[in-house]
């Protein structure tokens, strides 16, 4: 997409969440995603952002789609994951299971489907509850036995999280039972492998957004508030770690924009880069507003909080890490 | 050189451990953590229990370790009713030992400390209350930030500027306020990322009137009283910061196990968890170090803040890696709630900011590192 043409996606996207979300950033943790807000982004074309157009998505670019990630999570992570999840996960489940029409239901709000996040993990813990978003959907992507599962369900009940981070989701660990089997894959493992790797652009563009808020807002911070009769910019320990951090997550942006012949391993490399540097910036940012940062009005250590759920949320860091390593060796390697 | 503790002390260590695994049960530990609701009532088992020994400083640390490594924002809560006592003890007169102190000593009564302010922070010397002479005694006006048990302390260590006339750090006194006096508002700050079981505030003063005897130690002497107290109370902090980072890494072992041998065996997991406890020994040893020369009456403020920040930042470094190796199963277990706990540790009581200042200017000061 030529950049001019990114430059106005950019800009009317930025006019709708300074319309229709800046300033409710903490309603949107406390209460949830609002599904006006929801409807509102499906829209103006942002919610299915990268689905073709022919099933009711915007059909847009890598470079385009990773655009509207970053920006909307520079407000809200948990609306970024929201659109991240449908476009990322969601719709590449429907499409390899050939169910894609379902998503047309999800993106005009008439269904919605719950997704089992142990789909992305490779090692269990024995015993352990389930982890799901949105667990009260009527539709379920889970896991039995090895395979994944697209089924409609019927809700017994759920216990529900007070998760870590992208609290304007919700999770749980619903009871179900399955009222029709619609479709499943059956080689999951392999599967997996290959939609980590694709869905690593998406991650890295959330954690670059939040990156940039948590930073700018700890620029602008460091900027007027004052100790010792001078501004909190004029200290190395703050200044110097904020600016060289403005220059790591400018490189990040860049690389990840520029993408387009980019390969799965430099995808997924980004990813890891972005991810740590996620919660690295963020953690910087608040220990610059020191107590205030750590009180939940200042909005600054929900992206803290979001940053280390990102990291933990799509599987264990070694199963990406394993990945990179047989990209870059074309072979198996640091499976040991 | 000897690295065991007596054996009344393992025996403490055991008596505060049982206690805080019986006591701070899940449903206290949510309930406290979603509703942000201090544990009045464990306040007091702690306290009937005998838990808590304010006459033996290497009890209060293990007690405070112990607590936190099962939930640090209970283990504050539990271990903060003294919060401040020192500086009564080491300036204050009889006079206010027996009033105030006896009262904290029996349980009966909660004390804070109030030197922060709104945009304070780590500029002490800074702070605008205002405690001015009047009719036998002073006035005082201001407001306070982010103090610990304010809404629920009855009585206050406050600091307080008494003379705009000397150098920013010499105008400074300390004060015993007492929370039911006329002109002393609390207001409860919600929505902390973390230690939410911990009563924290928002004071503010208009026309409170102190008594003259409420005077702690000598006009202009407060900010040296509250730097000889930080000197204590950061080897505490160091000690959660040892808890939390010991809590973290337990559980974040229980997840790795339970994942099957064949992710315990990854060496990638493996060295995170050598990595964790390698700087949880490190930050022990340097913190039982610095709290050896502070309980032996011979402070030493360098080894004090590097003990701080080195713990403080360990806490939140294993409580990363703790998640990190665990994935969604750490995210929906205990581990959240202690990364959430953890970060406090590095701004409170002197930010890492702060303490490295201190230990380089000390350092730079005596000209050479032993």
């Amino acid at each position: 997409m030529p950049g001019e043409e990114l430059e106005l996606i950019r800009s009317s996207l930025l006019d709708f969440l300074t319309r229709e979300l800046s300033g409710r950033e903490q309603e949107f943790e406390k209460i949830g995603i609002p599904r006006d807000f929801v409807e509102k982004l499906a829209q103006q074309g942002f919610l299915a952002a990268a689905i073709p157009t022919e099933l009711g998505g915007s059909g847009l670019d890598r470079p385009a789609y990773f655009t509207i990630l970053m920006n909307i999570a520079r407000f809200s992570g948990s609306a970024a994951l929201r659109v991240m999840l449908l476009n990322g996960v969601i719709y590449r489940v429907l499409k390899k299971m050939g169910k894609e029409e379902i998503v047309r239901d999800i993106i005009s709000g008439a269904s919605s489907i719950s997704i089992d996040t142990s789909l992305f993990t490779k090692f269990w813990a024995a015993g352990k509850e389930k982890f799901f978003v949105d667990p009260q959907a009527p539709m379920s992507i889970f896991m039995l036995d090895g395979q994944i599962v697209l089924a409609r369900v019927s809700l017994k009940g759920s216990r529900e999280f007070r998760p870590l981070g992208f609290r304007g989701l919700k999770f749980g660990d619903p009871q179900f039972e399955v009222s029709e089997r619609v479709a499943a894959i059956k080689d999951s493992g392999k599967f997996v492998d290959s939609l980590m790797a694709e869905i690593s652009g998406d991650i890295a563009a959330v954690a670059i957004g939040m990156s940039e808020a948590a930073l700018e807002k700890a620029m602008e911070y460091s900027r007027v508030r004052k100790a010792f009769g001078v501004t909190l910019s004029s200290f190395q320990p703050l200044a110097f770690p904020l600016s060289i951090m403005s220059v790591q997550l400018k490189t990040l942006r860049e690389f990840l924009l520029s993408d387009s012949g980019r390969s799965a391993a430099d995808m997924i490399g980004i990813r890891e880069l972005a991810a740590d540097f996620a919660v690295v910036s963020s953690k910087q940012a608040l220990q610059t507003h020191g107590g205030y940062g750590y009180i939940e009005d200042f909005g600054v250590e929900k992206f803290y909080r979001d940053s280390l759920a990102l990291n933990s949320l799509f599987g264990e860091k070694i199963h990406s890490m394993t990945l990179l390593a047989k990209e870059y060796y074309g072979e198996e390697a640091g499976n040991l | 050189m000897d690295f065991n503790f007596e054996e009344k002390y393992e025996k403490y260590r055991a008596t505060v451990r049982d206690f805080a695994n019986r006591e701070f049960t899940r449903e206290l530990i949510e309930t406290c953590d979603s509703g942000e609701k201090y544990p009045e009532e464990l306040r007091i088992k702690t306290f009937n229990a005998g838990i808590m020994d304010f006459t033996d400083p290497w009890k209060v640390l293990i007690g405070i370790e112990e607590m936190c490594s099962v939930d640090e924002s209970l283990g504050i809560a539990a271990t903060t009713p003294y919060f401040g006592a020192e500086v009564l003890m080491l300036f204050g007169s009889d006079y206010l030992k027996e009033k105030y102190l006896s009262k904290v000593s029996q349980g009966k009564a909660i004390m804070g400390l109030a030197v922060t302010e709104p945009g304070g922070g780590s500029d002490v010397a800074g702070l605008a209350t205002t405690a001015t002479p009047a009719d036998s005694g002073y006035m005082l006006n201001g407001s306070k930030m982010f103090i610990t048990n304010g809404t629920i302390a009855n009585y206050f260590v406050l600091l307080a500027r008494t003379s705009v006339e000397e150098k920013k750090h010499h105008g400074l006194s300390c004060f015993l306020v007492d929370s039911s006096w006329e002109g002393f508002k609390s207001s409860k700050i919600k929505g902390k990322m973390g230690v939410r079981a911990t009563d924290t505030a928002e004071l503010q003063f208009s026309n409170v009137k102190i008594p003259k005897e409420n005077l702690i130690g000598e006009e202009g002497k407060g900010f040296y009283y509250i730097m000889t107290f930080f000197n204590i109370s950061r080897i505490y902090v160091a000690a959660q910061g040892l808890g939390v980072a010991r809590g973290a890494i337990n559980r974040a072992m229980e997840i790795v196990k339970a994942k099957g041998q064949a992710y315990s065996s990854q060496e990638s997991v493996q060295f995170a968890i050598s990595e964790m406890a390698t700087r949880l020994e490190a930050a022990r040893l340097l913190t039982y170090k610095a709290a050896t020369f502070l309980f032996n009456f011979n402070p030493n403020p360098t080894l004090t803040s590097m003990a701080k920040y080195y713990a403080a930042e360990t806490a939140v470094y294993c409580t990363e890696k703790a998640l990190e190796i665990t994935g969604t199963d750490g995210l929906n277990s205990q581990l959240e709630r202690f990364l959430r706990d953890a970060k406090i540790l590095e701004i409170w009581e002197g930010t890492s900011e702060i303490e490295k200042l201190v230990v380089a200017r000390n350092l730079l000061k005596e000209g050479s590192v032993n």
